[in-house]
């Protein structure tokens, strides 16, 4: 980047993640999305149409709102995002906030 | 917040000095404000300690909302009590806590349930909303502040 060159490492990555919880993202599933996202060092913003929060706060994600059937933004910069997006679409996509167990452990 | 914290529920000053005393004194003011049955008390009660065993609602800066899902209501509801001296309540940033929402909503409503949700996470994050809730020591006062703040997600 300090050569004025873009950086392929820190392109951001981004999926669309459709919201198939039938609570919608509550807080439990927010709370575990944000600590999944928290074990990555890239930096994770969702959006939710016009509004993008940072991915690492529950509490940001709470502010969306997400209903069942909520189509999300997914975007993940930084060395690891390769990594990162498949975990976080999937932490996102989770039916219920008891099947994250696996991914926040 | 109008829309679904009950006024005649709503405690200034709780007496209770824990997690489940001040989720039972919330419960009972639904109560007493005719949402729920005297022999529905204990059950709406253990399924909001029992969502509180799967980790805290006390989401930092002082506030905590825990909540359940119930049948036998006819829309999302919520009352406020204010703790002068603070409650443990295990929250994200170890804090006491000192308002808490409490929430009971429809297993088959989960809209009005996130709203709330995003209302409330919405307002905590505001200082001067804080400090002036704070400074209520009357239900009226409360209500007052609740009526003249506008829920976010209406604005759009």
């Amino acid at each position: 980047m300090e050569n004025g060159q873009p950086d392929a490492e820190n392109s951001p990555l981004r999926a669309t993640v459709v919201i198939r919880n039938p609570k919608g993202l509550h807080m439990r599933a927010a709370l575990a999305v944000a600590r999944v996202a928290g074990r990555f060092q890239s930096a994770v913003t969702i959006r939710k149409q016009d509004r993008a929060v940072n991915g690492k706060s529950g509490l940001m994600l709470m502010t969306l709102a997400a209903l069942p059937g909520t189509e999300l933004e997914l975007e993940v910069t930084g060395d690891d995002a390769a990594a990162a997006l498949p975990v976080l679409a999937e932490a996102l996509a989770a039916p219920s906030a008891d099947s994250l167990g696996s991914l926040v452990n | 917040m109008k829309n679904f914290l009950v006024r005649d529920a709503l405690i200034p000053s709780l007496a209770a000095t824990t997690k489940e005393g001040a989720i039972r004194e919330l419960v009972g003011a639904l109560q007493a404000a005719g949402y729920f049955r005297a022999n529905e008390v204990d059950h709406v009660v253990n399924e909001i300690m029992r969502r509180e065993g799967l980790g805290s609602t006390g989401i930092g800066r002082g506030v905590a909302i825990p909540h359940s899902r119930y049948e036998g209501l006819p829309r999302l509801i919520g009352t406020l009590g204010l703790s002068r001296n603070g409650i443990p309540f295990d929250s994200i940033d170890s804090q006491d806590v000192r308002m808490v929402f409490l929430l009971v909503s429809r297993p088959d409503q989960p809209g009005p349930h996130l709203h709330a949700l995003e209302t409330i996470v919405r307002v905590s994050e505001s200082d001067e909303f804080i400090n002036r809730l704070m400074a209520c020591t009357t239900r009226d006062q409360i209500w007052e502040l609740i009526e003249s703040t506008p829920d976010p997600w209406n604005r759009e």
